[in-house]
């Protein structure tokens, strides 16, 4: 009995798909190595007529959905008003007693608590954060206009970058005609800023940087 | 014996004071239902879209719900979507990126050529690779490898959350040459 050979048109094919491989043209082999996972961000749908020529939001979102969020805080509340949210209310937080927010040219003032002390406002997020995480609320003479999560890596958790997409992802679910987030890096800090689109597109368009340490 | 008495009694209580205890139906109060959504009706079409801020790696999905004609039938309780999509859809899909960056340049589309990590512009990435068309498929996927601090990634569209991972994968390590660890995946069609 005749020894089995591959038909000729088969080792056509594989001296073709060897060819390729050589060329660099066919799929290469990886070695197997640990796969990650990319969280995707779900902003709210848009939707189009039939003739796709005007789109618009699909949902009607309010200020309860930035609430339901924000445990009850809402942008234009007083100084005072955002404290009574907090998990542990300061003593003594008024307009005039706030200090101002230097990277701002106009009079705007803050303040802050730190993160972990943050209670519903730390969202649920479950990557870590360094100590020194804080959260900052920012206000203009009218009420408050940015909360300002400010994640600070240290030796436990050296990227924060888990907990911020975290965050941010509560925040994207928002329409932009509700709560405008934006996720940005300061040195090696996560910071993730929620501002009132009613704010003045000069105070939107600042974003925090710390200050150089001198040497 | 007396003791069971005493449960029957106990129950007679209990049934006859749950009347009184219990919450108003809704046909009682007249309010409306609260389940409106009729979960067995068509779907529309939606285009959903992959796009990436290059700065921050943050991947959005872009989800674009196109309206049916009156004369338009479903097929597997999906509207058709159309086969044409205008620049002004694929431009609106850049939006939510938009909206929440510093720098406008950052925002691309999620299928990116060879050569983005020189050249990251959005001209090196193809809005119509980075959709996928809710009667085709269920997801859109995207896989990437990193250069220095970016992602550079490809996009493809799946039945399930693996498959549209495995099928990114696929195609970003052939267009690419290069292993593409990194991958996500999301329903295209958005939660009712």
């Amino acid at each position: 009995m005749p020894a089995r050979t591959a038909p000729s048109w088969r080792r056509q094919l594989v001296s073709t798909l060897a060819f390729m491989a050589g060329l660099g043209v066919a799929a290469p082999v990886w070695a197997q190595d640990e796969p990650v996972d990319l969280p995707i961000l779900k902003p709210p749908p848009s939707v189009w007529d039939h003739q796709m020529l005007n789109g618009r939001p699909l949902l009607n979102q309010t200020v309860s959905n930035l609430t339901a969020i924000t445990t009850g805080i809402a942008f234009g509340m007083g100084p005072g008003e955002v404290n009574t949210h907090m998990p542990v209310p300061a003593q003594g937080i008024s307009w005039s007693a706030l200090p101002p927010a230097t990277e701002f040219q106009d009079d705007i003032r803050y303040f802050w608590i730190r993160f972990d002390e943050a209670g519903g406002l730390r969202l649920g997020a479950k990557g870590c954060v360094g100590t020194d995480s804080y959260i900052v609320f920012l206000f203009q003479s009218r009420g408050l206009f940015r909360i300002s999560y400010r994640l600070v890596p240290d030796v436990a958790c050296p990227r924060p970058a888990a907990a911020a997409l975290e965050i941010f992802g509560r925040f994207v679910s928002l329409a932009t005609e509700v709560a405008i987030a934006e996720h940005y890096r300061a040195g090696a800090m996560e910071i993730i800023d929620v501002t009132d689109p009613t704010a003045l597109s000069s105070l939107r368009a600042i974003r925090w940087q710390p200050k150089a340490v001198d040497q | 014996m007396i003791r069971m008495r005493a449960i029957v009694a106990g129950l007679v209580v209990l049934l006859t004071a749950s009347g009184g205890l219990a919450a108003p139906t809704q046909m009682e109060d007249d309010s409306v239902p609260t389940v409106v959504t009729d979960t067995t009706r068509p779907r529309q079409c939606v285009i959903a879209y992959l796009v990436t801020d290059t700065v921050t790696n943050d991947t959005f999905v872009s989800r674009q719900q196109i309206e049916q004609t009156q004369d338009e039938t479903a097929a597997h309780g999906r509207y058709a979507c159309p086969t044409d999509i205008p620049a002004r859809v694929a431009k609106r899909a850049l939006e939510p990126c938009l909206a929440r960056t510093g720098d406008l340049k950052s925002c691309v589309y999620g299928d990116m050529a060879r050569g983005f990590e020189t050249q990251p512009d959005v001209r090196m990435t193809a809005e119509n690779t980075s959709r996928c068309a809710s009667d085709l498929a269920n997801f859109i996927g995207i896989a990437c490898w990193t250069s220095g601090e970016r992602n550079i990634c490809d996009v493809a569209c799946g039945k399930t959350d693996q498959e549209a991972r495995d099928l990114a994968r696929g195609r970003c390590e052939v267009k690419q040459q290069k292993h593409c660890p990194i991958t996500g995946a999301a329903e295209i069609l958005p939660p009712q």
